[in-house]
């Protein structure tokens, strides 16, 4: 890009990893997702140019979750990478078929949906790069292993939670840069969230009440804290 | 953290605030304090999750954090002139596997710029806060932040102001600067060669990021604070003023005079051009009010615009409204 051009600044290429419990008990949450998606780009690049900071590139895209242990055919549901906002229209589509239902007991599959966020195909070529995964549950976790030991869960996943420790904690091998990743974590203060927040790097935890569909977060709290990562 | 948290006997009294890291404000033994919890790196716990080799990764990870946190302790003595308005860390420790950072509280007495204050008050400002940059680069060390945010106006005894200059957690030694990927600071007080640094461009290596980064961000912070506003250039073309020099479109015409003449000099797009710290704290100690009072412009030419937001003021080591909404337990 030519040094004459004033679009040759350092803003940020970022991407989102939204990480969505759609479990019964989180419609709140989804009906915010959905209301905001058309001007996701829009709203977090107004939010950014308050904290000095602009967006060259913005990616998105959606791992939804619930309970392996319970129903395993609609345990994870994902979606590429969409551009906003060019892309506005499809990711806004995907998120509107999102159905809060089932889940069956109290822990969910969180860590599972972090195992799929984890190695996406994170953008690799732009300066100023940030890889953000923000998980939304209101529940605890079932440990990854009980659903990898029964065999229900895709190739690749990793099978352990230090397994999960080294996909996010290993460099490149998640394929994320180790100061380009964040990971905002808005659940319950319990483990594994607590400990997850404690142990893993570049790890941020915003606890909320368990069970009530992260109703203690506004939409605009949310973005200010993906703003402020940034 | 949490609010109400103990963390090593500091009581968090304020809710934390995100940025790269979290902040907030504390409370020990009847005193307060700024508190920084890192969120990088992590220490690794024995019989903790993990394999060896992610495990050795986070230790040496640990030990350059460490040897870097504790550099500037080592190497500048708090008796040294300027010490006392480079805010170094009174405490940097580990709880569990999370690193925290505690500093004096610094309060603005005046938020950002020098215009209100009269030319002997602000050419304080400008010597306090220029021997401290000289500490930092006497030991090899970059801030790599300098921007109004990062110097606190602060008056220490009645109509005496210094420049309290805070927040070097993401600086480095001469020479060895993180990846770009991991540069962080304010983009508008970028100096050319750490934007094409930042940018990946072959025309700069790590080698060419020297404590001179340091004195175009200084010629841009002082500018700053006499005027409140950045140099001239044609903001169509160019968002920075670090590109707008490599275009050769970067004006210093608000000042006069020999100040003119310095900060121009420390903006030259070549930083081997640029003076030296030394060579600047001499010019200001050897100008006298008088002589700073015609550089500035007349008070009609000052706007009070701010090249960046309140953006910083999230991360600066200020207290804001704690006195009257904090209680004793």
């Amino acid at each position: 890009m030519s040094i004459y051009s004033n679009d040759w600044a350092a803003g940020y290429a970022v991407d989102i990893v939204f990480v969505i419990d759609t479990t019964g008990s989180m419609r709140p949450v989804i009906d915010t997702v959905k209301h905001h998606a058309m001007n996701l780009h829009d709203d977090l690049a107004d939010v950014m140019s308050h904290k000095d900071k602009s967006i060259s590139a913005l990616r998105v895209r959606v791992v939804a979750f619930r309970d392996y242990l319970h129903n395993s055919s609609d345990a994870l549901r994902e979606s590429p990478f969409f551009t906003l906002p060019a892309q506005k229209g499809e990711f806004d589509h995907f998120v509107r078929n999102l159905s809060p239902d089932g889940g069956g007991d109290e822990p969910e599959s969180g860590l599972e949906g972090l195992a799929a966020a984890i190695p996406s195909p994170w953008e690799k070529g732009a300066d100023k790069r940030r890889h953000l995964v923000v998980l939304f549950t209101d529940a605890s976790a079932h440990p990854i292993e009980r659903a990898a030991s029964a065999g229900l869960l895709p190739p690749g996943f990793p099978g352990s939670f230090s397994e999960l420790y080294d996909l996010w904690e290993g460099g490149q091998s998640g394929g994320m840069e180790h100061s380009a990743k964040r990971l905002l974590i808005y659940a319950p203060d319990c483990e594994p969230w607590r400990g997850i927040s404690d142990l893993w790097s570049n790890t941020l935890h915003f606890p909320s009440r368990a069970g009530e569909g992260l109703e203690d977060f506004t939409f605009a709290e949310i973005l200010n804290q993906i703003a402020s990562s940034v | 953290m949490k609010l109400h948290q103990v963390i090593n006997g500091y009581r968090i009294v304020t809710k934390p605030a995100t940025t790269k890291d979290q902040t907030a404000f504390a409370e020990k033994n009847g005193r307060y304090y700024f508190i920084k919890m890192f969120i990088s790196p992590k220490y690794p716990q024995a019989g903790g999750p993990g394999s060896d080799a992610v495990r050795q990764h986070k230790l040496e990870q640990c030990a350059d954090f460490e040897h870097r946190n504790a550099f500037l302790n080592m190497h500048i003595s708090p008796t040294s002139l300027g010490a006392g308005n480079l805010v170094l860390a009174n405490e940097i420790f580990r709880e569990g596997s999370t690193y925290y950072k505690v500093s004096e509280v610094v309060s603005p007495s005046i938020h950002r710029d020098v215009t209100a204050l009269n030319p002997h008050q602000a050419l304080v400002v400008l010597r306090t806060t220029a021997l401290s940059i000289r500490l930092l680069h006497q030991a090899g060390f970059i801030h790599g932040d300098l921007k109004p945010d990062n110097v606190i106006v602060q008056e220490t005894r009645p109509g005496v102001f210094v420049g309290k200059v805070i927040d070097f957690d993401d600086g480095y030694i001469a020479g060895s600067p993180p990846s770009p990927v991991d540069v962080i600071g304010d983009t508008a007080y970028y100096s050319p060669e750490l934007m094409l640094y930042v940018k990946e461009s072959p025309q700069v290596t790590a080698a060419d990021l020297t404590t001179s980064s340091d004195m175009f961000s200084l010629g841009l912070l002082f500018h700053f604070l006499l005027t409140a506003q950045l140099p001239d250039f044609d903001r169509e073309k160019h968002k920075f003023a670090s590109v707008a020099a490599i275009n050769g479109g970067l004006r210093v015409s608000l000042l006069k005079g020999p100040l003119q003449a310095w900060v121009t000099r420390l903006l030259d797009v070549d930083y081997r051009n640029r003076p030296l710290i030394d060579d600047l704290c001499y010019f200001l100690l050897e100008t006298s009010p008088q002589d700073l009072a015609v550089c500035l412009p007349p008070a009609g030419m000052i706007r009070s615009s701010r090249p960046s937001s309140h953006a910083g003021m999230a991360e600066v080591n200020t207290v804001p409204a704690l006195k009257g909404t904090l209680k004793r337990d």
